[in-house]
């Protein structure tokens, strides 16, 4: 493997590049002879577990005795008549291609995409692999020897007439030849730039790449096989059973081991395995003899004898595996390389002369059934360990760095080490450390990985400063901490001083800094780049007023509330001294009087009627609308119905009805009202409501104090005298405001009062609030002015104008909020006025009224005394039942007069319903339109019970009966 | 109960000796005895039958064109304001797809106008009052309990706004040409219970009343007693409640269309077009006023005044004589039992 150095620093990085190198060697594959053109059968990458038959194909009827050669997912054996199989690995060994090449065949050897085969006849033939293109073929006049080797861009063959030949691998071309005096013994071994040949009756001769001796040594024995070489030792397993060892330089005999198992002497027909550590050779009588590969001592050796047969297939060794055929058994053996011990076997059938091959962690064995079988690894292929440490430059390891190889995240530990298992392949690297710059690079894996080091430079930061303002008014905000995040990891915090400013440091790149939500202040946030130096005056802008999801401002309900409270503790304290006063009076002291019982009993009813109430909306706006906009019904239910629930599974479709309505009553009995969206403002329902409905009950309030103050006297007069002049004209003009749109009334009266109060208060008629333009030209915004137009403490702006003494605001709120009243107040006036001369013309007629006539009670006082009293409770009765009509001309008011309230929202989501039907899909707009129709229901169910009550207490007759 | 007239003397030889009771009629001449001297009866009943006129005119003329209106040539996108003149004698009203002539307008609008109000009121009280007046003869009874039920659980919600509700939700089903008759359909589903509730607290008190003791003891069958007796004595809360729900129709029918086209003077918010009308074209009062409101306010300024002008007046002047009709009925009614 080349050194991979880490890419260059990224741009806007400021780290230098770290140099990693990581080595390895392995062949990736399974190209000859043994497995690579050493001979040494060793594959450092792991092998099955033979628990897996991957597959099995039966190529021929033939023996496969040539062993097979894989290279990726193409593997090649060729069976003894003489035919070479291309064979897909991929596709569970179906046949690519087949090509003729000669009887007995020796174990095909593949360079680049070249496939080379060599048989008995003495054929050399050269195919393109992928294809089975023939290239070039040569006849070398005798028997090729166990196999071909490729060594310094040749094609090395040795054959039974002593020759051993060299031709260029393109095309075949003779490059040199050398004579051996006697027939070659094996495959010919490459490794350290020379070529070990063995001669069949005992000699092993090293020869240089080009040909010429380097030297010659006796085996002591006939040699039927090829050599192993490798980490400058030659290894040769000869005819009398011995092991012996040769240095690669010289030749000179490093040791030689005998595998006598008894005394008795075996042949090794099967060349040896060859590990960095051991050598593993087995005899023809099948037992498998392990040496130390430095010292030849005998690691271990199996006893037995039950090969039939010379054993021909070479055993083959991984790290931690070693692989025999055992052919008395038709077996193959997993064997433990350290123990000998068999760990797994798989039955082949029958004999096995060919030596199998071993890649990328699966194994192919060839048997003399013409059948090829294999062995899969399970998991995959196999991962190599890779372990490395990250530590800081010049300082000690960084802990919680993470690491992150081809996607695979490790963070490390406390000694700065991490590990990752990794396939062969080429993976991007990235380590970021909080505070260190990031390093960026690339490692290859093809073999065992040493240990990474990877060193991070810290972080190189520059001075942010700035201060914390006001949006609004630029005033410094003191005391506010300040988070900046910035890229790697990067974060820093500062609290403001008292003149709002901030010193933080950042590194290159884009950070965010951001101020949570503090006191009257929303939370602010915004993006800085530093590029290379400071920057300095960096204004963060809080907007006034709370931020955030479920949290309330509650400036204006903070005193709207308490007053309620405060009413409701009069109301206890007043039925306290009413019950003292009925003990008095020698009355029982209950207050539940079949009466009381009633009321009672409806307050308890309002929520039932509510619930049901919003069952009918829901069905209409939530289960009709999905239908009908053909929605699968669970839209609403998300999590609970499954996403392709239809309409006609009862089931699911119940389920998401149900589960809705209940979302729904629940969350709007437990004040989980969601978000509403106006204008710019996105807050929640109870933010709007918290800021807007103080308001909108003091526009309320005046104008229901304007229709009763107009209305009251004039259905008392004309109800008083139906033939007077009185009551047909207002009839009439009472049936032309009922007619007469609010929205009408409300423009009319703003394009008639504009012009003198623009000039009065210089400011436009529309709004609650004087416009910005006013406040602009008024000095600003004052303090306890706040987002949503509202003010603060009560929220009341009339109220709140006068606490503060603001008698412009003032002026510019009444003139406004008066104009509003009376657009209310003129539909509102003659829906009243309907309804309430009748019920004075029925009270004028009543005996009372006659009998205190026929007294001589004098008219005016029978008028507002008698009568006005007596119909004060129906009055109050109707005001309940009217209240309803009553609400809607206040939001149309509202709206017309564009004055951020309850009614304006209200009907701005209202109308929205379409697009936002009832749901609580998230925090989407469209709620509010559901919680003010729930609202809207509760006060006036619960008005017109208030209303019941409070007739019943203003009637005298009924004082005068308790 | 006043003084009591002496039974006309029976035809000789019609009166079995033991048959049935005989049918007791008061002369046709004797109802219009009560016409005089309600004023408010002539007057409401002159101009509702004007405007029944122009329906019937504007059947007649515009014939199957008639819920289209057709737009002024020359004037096909709304150009420079044109008030009265001889051509256009109240004037050209700018709709969103041009102008039209605004007399033939509001004329062409009247049966629709008519239609809606006489569907939806007429319904609503003739189910409010059926319901009603069985409910308040029969206190406590199914239902009783069934229409105590539903006029409480409606009462908490404005009819106009529940029709408006049900109405958005249901038009997802509808075709447009759907739309309008549906949503009578749906006022009246909404709106009869304000009318039974009224109805069952008068019938409650009637039938407690001596007379309807004596019809039931000389063996008047129930619903004799409830068509002659009852029902008609529990009219006039009907009557009071009619002109408050023809403003809220109109509320409908106008606000909705209105808030569309005018949106908020700031312009932030955006208010989808409400409307149980079929097209942009379609001849209705409240939507013409919608438009006139707001295109006369908006696009010609304050002085196309007759865009809203009119329409606002036919309106008023419409619902005006409505009331005025049900207190000239009331009265009548009241004067006619009264003897």
């Amino acid at each position: 493997m080349a050194p991979l150095p880490f890419g260059g620093a990224a741009p806007g990085r400021l780290s230098a590049a770290t140099l990693l190198t990581a080595t390895a060697s392995s062949p990736d594959g399974w190209t000859t002879y043994h497995g690579s053109d050493n001979r040494s059968g060793y594959s450092p990458l792991g092998g099955p577990t033979l628990a897996t038959q991957t597959w099995s194909a039966c190529l021929s009827s033939y023996h496969l005795r040539a062993g097979p050669v894989v290279d990726g997912d193409r593997l090649y054996v060729a069976d003894d008549l003489g035919t070479v199989f291309a064979v897909n690995l991929s596709a569970n060994g179906s046949v690519l291609w087949n090509r003729t090449v000669g009887v007995e065949p020796v174990t095909p050897e593949i360079v680049g995409d070249e496939l080379l085969v060599a048989s008995a006849r003495g054929n050399l033939s050269a195919f393109n692999a992928t294809t089975g293109t023939p290239l070039w073929q040569l006849n070398l006049g005798s028997a090729v020897v166990q196999g071909i080797t490729v060594a310094n861009g040749a094609i090395v063959v040795g054959t039974t007439s002593g020759l051993i030949e060299a031709f260029g691998v393109a095309s075949g071309s003779a490059l040199w030849r050398q004579a051996l005096s006697q027939p070659v013994g094996g495959a010919i071994s490459a490794d350290g730039g020379r070529l070990f040949v063995v001669g069949a009756n005992g000699t092993l001769e090293a020869l240089s790449d080009s040909g010429t001796v380097d030297w010659s040594t006796s085996v002591g024995a006939g040699v039927a096989t090829a050599p192993a070489a490798g980490g400058g030792v030659v290894v040769v397993g000869d005819l009398a059973g011995r092991v012996s060892a040769f240095s690669e330089s010289d030749g000179h005999l490093e040791w030689v081991r005998s595998g006598a198992l008894g005394g008795h002497a075996d042949s090794i027909h099967a060349t040896p395995a060859l590990t960095p550590q051991s050598v593993f050779a087995q005899l023809d009588s099948g037992s498998v003899l392990a040496l130390n590969r430095t010292t030849g001592a005998v690691e271990w050796e199996t006893g037995g004898e039950f090969s039939p047969f010379e054993n021909l297939a070479a055993p083959l060794a991984t790290s931690n595996a070693l692989y025999v055929v055992a052919n008395g058994v038709f077996e193959l053996w997993r064997m433990d390389p350290a123990t000998g011990a068999v760990e797994a076997t798989a039955a082949l059938g029958t004999y096995a002369f060919a030596s199998p091959a071993l890649s990328d962690g699966s194994l192919y064995a060839a048997s003399d059934g013409g059948c090829l079988t294999a062995y899969g690894r399970a998991g995959g292929p196999f991962r190599w360990s890779v372990t490395g440490t990250v530590s800081a430059q010049g300082g000690g390891p960084i802990a919680g760095a993470l690491v992150s190889v081809g996607g695979a995240l490790a963070t490390t530990a406390a000694n700065g080490s991490f590990a990752f298992a990794l396939a062969n392949g080429s993976y991007p690297v990235e380590v970021d450390a909080t505070g260190y710059a990031p390093d960026l690079g690339s490692l290859v894996v093809d073999g065992p990985v040493p240990p990474l080091a990877i060193v991070l430079a810290p972080l190189w930061t520059y001075p942010v400063t700035g201060t914390v303002e006001s949006a609004a008014s630029g005033a410094p905000i003191a005391g506010v901490t300040v988070t900046l995040v910035g890229p790697y990891g990067f974060t820093a915090t500062a609290v403001s001083d008292p003149q709002g400013a901030f010193a933080l440091t950042a590194p290159n790149g884009t950070s965010v800094l951001s101020t949570p939500a503090t006191g009257p202040y929303r939370a602010a946030s915004r993006t800085v780049v530093v590029d290379g130096q400071g920057i300095s005056d960096v204004r963060v802008e809080a907007a006034l007023a709370a931020l955030a999801a479920d949290r309330i401002d509650p400036s204006g309900l903070a005193f709207t509330l308490p007053l309620l409270a405060i009413a409701v503790a009069l109301g206890v304290v007043a039925a306290g001294e009413l019950s003292r006063r009925r003990v008095a009076a020698g009355l029982p002291p209950s207050l539940l009087s079949p009466f009381a019982r009633y009321v009672v009993m409806r307050a308890i009813l309002i929520p039932v009627q509510t619930i049901l109430l919003l069952a009918v909306l829901y069905f209409f706006g939530t289960v009709l609308v999905d239908f009908g906009l053909h929605r699968p019904p669970g839209i609403l239910a998300p999590g609970v119905v499954s996403p392709t629930c239809t309409w006609s599974d009862l089931a699911c479709t119940s389920t998401a009805f149900f589960w809705g309505f209940g979302t729904l009553i629940e969350r709007l009995f437990t004040g989980a009202w969601g978000y509403a969206v106006y204008a710019d403002l996105r807050e929640p329902v109870t933010q709007f409501l918290a800021w807007w409905l103080p308001s909108s009950l003091e526009l309320g309030a005046i104008a229901l104090a304007i229709s009763a103050a107009v209305a009251y006297p004039i259905a008392l007069r004309a109800g008083w005298r139906p033939e007077g002049v009185l009551d047909p004209v207002a009839r009439v003009v009472s049936a032309i405001g009922l007619f007469l749109p609010s929205f009408l009334v409300g423009l009319l009266l703003v394009l008639g009062l504009a012009p003198p109060l623009r000039a009065t208060f210089g400011d436009s008629p529309f709004g609650e609030l004087p416009s910005t333009a006013w406040f602009v030209a008024h000095g600003g915004y004052p303090s306890w002015v706040g987002v949503g137009s509202t003010t603060s403490p009560t929220g009341l702006p009339l109220v709140d104008g006068l606490l503060h003494g603001d008698l412009a605001f003032e002026g510019v709120v009444l003139a406004k909020t008066l104009l509003q009243a009376a657009a209310i107040a003129s539909v509102y006036v003659a829906v009243f006025l309907r309804h309430a001369r009748h019920l004075v013309a029925d009270a004028a007629r009543e005996p009372h009224i006659a009998a205190a006539r026929a007294r001589g009670v004098d008219e005016r006082r029978l008028l507002w005394t008698h009568t006005g009293r007596r119909v004060l409770p129906i009055f109050v009765l109707l005001m309940g039942l009217t209240l309803p009509v009553f609400i809607g001309t206040q939001a149309v008011v509202e709206t017309i007069f564009d004055d951020p309230g309850f009614g304006t929202i209200f009907f701005l989501e209202l109308t929205h319903l379409q697009q936002t039907p009832l749901g609580f899909t998230g925090p989407l707009a469209g709620n509010f339109y559901q919680v003010a129709v729930f609202l809207l229901i509760l006060l006036v169910l619960g008005a017109t019970l208030a209303s019941d009550v409070l007739a019943r207490a203003l009637d005298p007759r009924e004082r005068r009966r308790a | 109960m006043g003084r009591r007239r002496a039974l006309p003397p029976p035809p000789p030889g019609r009166l079995p000796a033991d048959g049935p009771p005989p049918r007791f009629r008061r002369p046709l001449v004797e109802r219009f005895r009560y016409l005089g001297g309600n004023p408010e009866l002539w007057a409401g009943a002159i101009v509702l039958a004007l405007f029944a006129g122009a329906a019937a005119f504007a059947l007649g003329s515009d014939g199957a064109a008639i819920d289209r209106l057709p737009l002024v040539a020359g004037l096909v996108t709304p150009g420079p304001a044109a008030g009265p003149s001889a051509a256009h004698p109240l004037g050209v009203l700018h709709v969103a797809s041009g102008g039209i002539d605004e007399l033939r307008a509001l004329v062409q609008a009247a049966p629709f106008d008519l239609g809606i109000v006489g569907g939806i009121l007429g319904g609503a009280a003739l189910v409010g009052l059926l319901l009603g007046g069985v409910a308040g003869a029969r206190e406590g009874g199914g239902l009783d309990l069934a229409v105590t039920f539903f006029t409480d659980l409606l009462a908490g919600v404005p009819p106009f706004l529940l029709a408006t509700i049900l109405l958005v939700n249901v038009e997802v089903f509808l075709r447009p040409a759907a739309y309008l008759p549906v949503f009578v359909l749906l006022y009246v589903l909404v709106l009869w219970p304000a009318y039974a509730r009224l109805v069952r607290a008068r019938a409650r008190e009637v039938a407690q009343r001596p007379f309807v003791e004596a019809a039931e003891a000389s063996g008047a069958g129930a619903v004799r007693v409830l068509r002659r007796h009852i029902l008609p004595n529990s009219y006039a809360p009907v009557l009071a409640q009619m002109p408050p729900d023809v403003a809220g129709i109109f509320f409908v029918l106008t606000v909705f269309p209105f808030l569309a086209c005018f949106g908020a003077p700031s312009g932030n918010p955006v208010y989808p077009l409400l409307t149980p009308l079929p097209n942009g074209v379609f001849p209705e009062w409240g939507y013409l006023l919608a438009q006139g409101t707001c295109h006369g306010w908006s696009v010609a300024g304050v002085g196309a005044w007759w865009m809203y002008a009119f329409p606002a007046a036919t309106i008023a002047l419409f619902g005006l004589a409505v009331a005025l009709a049900c207190d000239g009925v009331e009265k009548y009614l009241a004067r006619a039992h009264a003897g």
